[in-house]
């Protein structure tokens, strides 16, 4: 399944966010202290790579690969939420992954408040998880 | 040779713990893609042993493991949680319920292999 990326509002950098190449967006909706989305952008080689290391190279219908892939952004938003919340002495619940594939057709200034990136390198390149939240709820507030 | 009952909406989860057991001594018997489907399957199948996933579409394993173990007591010395999400919260709720593992995913085997042996 295909579909077209709407706008996003990120800063504009060099990397993955300018190309026209098709992504692998992975979206996570979170509520409790933090309330707002995550979002993942993922190069389409990247994700087809991660997927091969986790199959071993295994064949695979593509209803089993959005599942295995799935399950990479699943434990990748749980290990970064969970330090999160451990952090913060604060609960965070988030839910089952969304995924698209498109291409990025608009990058704007960003102008989302409270938006906050982070740059994960490893030897298959860098992952850009783009993390904005509507609201923090704090004690007292 | 122990059974052991996979829930977990992630065939990934499946194919890994398949692959992460001793074959001479633990045989992976059923993959529930869902809390309901686990319960279900735990009444019909009588595993040794359960891996279950916290956050599945439906019934979320939390839930379902309150389930089996509100049905079947002894279920606690049987399951083990698996979560992405390894937050102190969690991990106090695992053990409010009675139960002794919550293993964070990515699964490390040796964790894993540590945890289906020491279910006591």
């Amino acid at each position: 399944m295909t579909q077209r990326l709407s706008s996003i509002q990120l800063e504009p950098e060099e990397g993955i966010i300018l190309t026209q190449e098709p992504v692998y967006s992975g979206t996570i909706r979170l509520h409790g202290f933090l309330d707002g989305e995550m979002l993942f952008l993922i190069p389409e080689e990247m994700a087809e790579q991660i997927v091969f290391q986790m199959s071993h190279g295994r064949p695979m219908s593509e209803a089993e690969w959005d599942g295995y892939f799935k399950e990479y952004l699943n434990i990748v938003a749980g290990c970064m939420i969970s330090q999160i919340g451990n952090f913060f002495g604060k609960r965070v619940r988030f839910s089952l992954p969304m995924v698209k594939k498109g291409v990025c057709k608009e990058i704007t200034k960003n102008e989302f408040q409270f938006c906050s990136k982070h740059d994960f390198s490893n030897e298959l390149g860098i992952v850009h998880f783009v993390f904005r939240y509507n609201k923090v709820v704090l004690d007292g507030a | 040779m122990k059974r052991i009952l996979v829930v977990d909406d992630s065939s990934f989860a499946y194919n890994e713990i398949a692959d992460l057991v001793p074959s001479d001594e633990y045989e992976v018997i059923a993959h529930a893609k869902d809390g309901e489907e686990g319960i279900r399957l735990y009444e019909e199948l009588k595993p040794d042993i359960v891996t279950m996933d916290i956050i599945m579409p439906g019934i979320d394993g939390m839930e379902a493991a309150k389930e089996i173990i509100q049905k079947d007591p002894t279920a606690t010395h049987k399951i083990i949680m698996l979560s992405s999400l390894c937050d102190m919260d969690t991990l106090n709720e695992v053990h409010a319920l009675g139960m002794r593992h919550l293993i964070p995913k990515p699964i490390e085997k040796d964790v894993f292999l540590y945890a289906i042996s020491h279910l006591e």
